[in-house]
């Protein structure tokens, strides 16, 4: 069966390059998409993911907001998140840490090293 | 007494004289020391002078090697900047040959596609002409057939009319020979009416072969005639025939070489689909081999397609993922990926690179500025700033140099300053540009104070012309050159 991963991304040009990178992967994913927090909340908890990659900045809930919630809740608190984050701030880095993501990838991306990662959490 | 008194007073003179012998002794050897010591110190002066006179002459020396270095360094650092100078003149022209060298091949790229399309239309033109006359070929051969058959069942009523022919005369020669017999045995009545009877038979089987085309009243002579030229009707229609039907044969040849086009499309659509997200799975793989083999499409074009489809999707990929380059720590290594991705080897990414990164230069390459600055090579030099922006620069530091270098170049923008020292201005240089046919629409942005520039732009500018304070503000300055360069493209194109 096909693991499903959940992209939290507001910026479609992000998305399209993350489903184009995963596309060209041969890996066997479903990608699911979100465009905020609160949608992927609803998605996550309807049908929990695999994996999740969320964007930290983003309109309507950011993922600083979101993670804290998927992360309290019993059906999706076991699910490893990968926070995107525009700059590499250290103190970002140490934050997401600490609200319970279980890595950090600062944008721009390489698809090589997204894909590495992934593979990573997804154990494939 | 009086003798040792004298002898006393002899030892006194004697001790006198010696005395006084000494004291000259002592005065001579004072005056010989004197002047011994004066000829030393001449000697010594005379020395001091040659040495002054040595410092002097090897300060001098040293003036002139010091001299004769700064000269050579002058030289050098002169021959440097010849060298430079020379290098970046070729580094312009060669960016310019391979930007005309990368137009030249898309241009030949460009027409080639349109050529193939052109002789695909034609060829498909000419499959259907072919068809049509396999079609009328093949109506000519059934109506030929048709009329064959035809001329063999007239064939057969005549042979069927030749045998009635037979037969009533054997029945005229039987009617006669009774009549004979019932003459001798005088029994005529009812014989009379039966051969009456017989007569009316005959002449109307008479009267009815008298229907058919061929006379029966001459058959023998023109039957044979009439077979004779059936038959070499015949031949010629057999020729015919044949012909027609080696014409078929070609044609059907020619069908399946358009048959086997078809099954190179199917096969070729089917690739597309696999090779979308890259090299496609082992399993995929084998089974767009057995569509292949299915098809009947030979080993080796097969391999061409994959190979040419393989290329294409890679090339698609590239486009859309470097459009989105901004997202992208390094484009190269992305490239890089999908290369692996897509199994294009070195030599075939190499082979097509020019293809494949046509977009992306074009994207890339904004043209060639020629700067003349009296900036160049100091802290507010902004060549670093243009050539991160896309551009390739060429430096002259006078208007002079300028137009010595610009049939080179060719630049696409010129960025020039308006005062120099001991040289033309950049207001003189642009009327002189101006008043070159080949350039007087290039874009010419002169930099210069503000009061000028204030006064240049209520003034004399044209519309490829602009002008732009110092110090530089490069958000600004890339605004001015995107108008003035988007103005040239238009003129260009307008040209075109």
């Amino acid at each position: 069966m096909s693991k499903v991963v959940l992209l939290v991304e507001d910026d479609e040009d992000n998305r399209d390059l993350v489903s184009f990178v995963l596309a060209r992967s041969r890996m066997d994913v479903e990608l699911e998409t979100a465009e905020n927090g609160q949608e992927a909340i609803d998605m996550a908890f309807n049908r929990p993911p695999d994996l999740i990659l969320m964007d930290m900045q983003m309109p309507v809930m950011d993922g600083w907001q979101a993670v804290p919630i998927l992360k309290a809740d019993e059906r999706t608190k076991g699910i490893p998140i990968i926070a995107f984050t525009a700059q590499a701030k250290t103190e970002d880095k140490a934050r997401t840490k600490e609200i319970g993501c279980a890595e950090h990838y600062s944008k721009p991306m390489d698809p090589e090293e997204l894909l590495t990662l992934i593979r990573k959490y997804l154990n494939i | 007494m009086a003798e040792a008194r004298l002898r006393q007073e002899l030892e006194a003179r004697v001790a006198e004289e010696e005395r006084k012998r000494r004291e000259l002794e002592d005065r001579v050897a004072r005056k010989e020391l004197e002047a011994r010591a004066l000829a030393e110190e001449q000697r010594r002066k005379e020395l001091e002078a040659r040495i002054a006179a040595e410092e002097q002459r090897r300060k001098e020396l040293e003036a002139r090697l010091a001299a004769d270095e700064q000269q050579r360094r002058e030289e050098e650092a002169r021959k440097e900047e010849e060298r430079r100078r020379k290098e970046l003149e070729a580094r312009a022209a060669e960016e310019e040959r391979k930007r005309r060298e990368l137009e030249a091949r898309a241009a030949a790229e460009e027409r080639r596609r349109k050529d193939l399309e052109a002789r695909a239309a034609v060829e498909e033109q000419r499959g259907r002409e072919l068809e049509a006359r396999i079609a009328a070929e093949e109506k000519r051969r059934r109506e030929l057939e048709a009329r064959l058959t035809a001329e063999e069942e007239r064939r057969r009523e005549q042979e069927a009319r030749a045998e009635q022919e037979r037969r009533r005369r054997e029945l005229e020669e039987r009617a006669t020979e009774d009549e004979r017999t019932q003459r001798v045995t005088a029994s005529r009545g009812a014989e009379e009416q039966q051969t009456k009877e017989l007569a009316a038979r005959v002449a109307k089987e008479r009267q009815k072969p008298q229907e058919v085309p061929i006379p029966v009243a001459q058959p023998a002579a023109r039957q044979p005639s009439e077979e004779q030229e059936k038959i070499i009707e015949m031949r010629r229609q057999i020729e015919e025939l044949t012909q027609a039907l080696e014409q078929e044969k070609r044609a059907r040849e020619e069908i399946t070489k358009r048959n086997l086009q078809k099954a190179v499309k199917q096969l070729r659509v089917a690739l597309e689909v696999a090779w979308v997200n890259g090299a496609p799975v082992e399993k995929a793989a084998d089974s767009l081999h057995e569509l292949a083999l299915s098809l009947s499409i030979p080993a080796e074009v097969e391999q061409s397609i994959i190979r040419e489809v393989k290329l294409e999707m890679y090339s698609r990929a590239v486009k859309e993922v470097i459009a989105k380059r901004k997202l992208l720590r390094s484009s190269s290594s992305t490239l890089e990926w999908l290369r692996k991705v897509y199994q294009v080897s070195v030599a075939e990414y190499l082979e097509n690179e020019s293809k494949f990164l046509l977009d992306l230069v074009a994207d890339q390459y904004k043209g060639t500025i020629l700067l003349v600055s009296k900036a160049i090579g100091t802290k507010e030099d902004p060549t670093p700033r243009l050539k991160s922006a896309g551009y390739a620069v060429v430096q002259a530091v006078t208007p002079e140099s300028a137009l010595e270098k610009i049939e080179k170049v060719n630049p696409n923008l010129i960025l020039c300053d308006t005062e120099f020292p001991d040289s033309l201005s950049g207001v003189r240089f642009l009327h002189v540009m101006r008043a070159n046919s080949k350039f007087s629409f290039v874009p010419f942005i002169l930099v210069g104070e503000a009061a000028e520039v204030a006064q240049l732009k209520s003034s004399e500018l044209k519309p490829n012309e602009g002008a732009i304070r110092r110090p530089l503000d490069y958000e600004e300055l890339t605004e001015l050159m995107n108008e003035k360069l988007a103005y040239f493209r238009e003129y260009i194109s307008a040209l075109a």
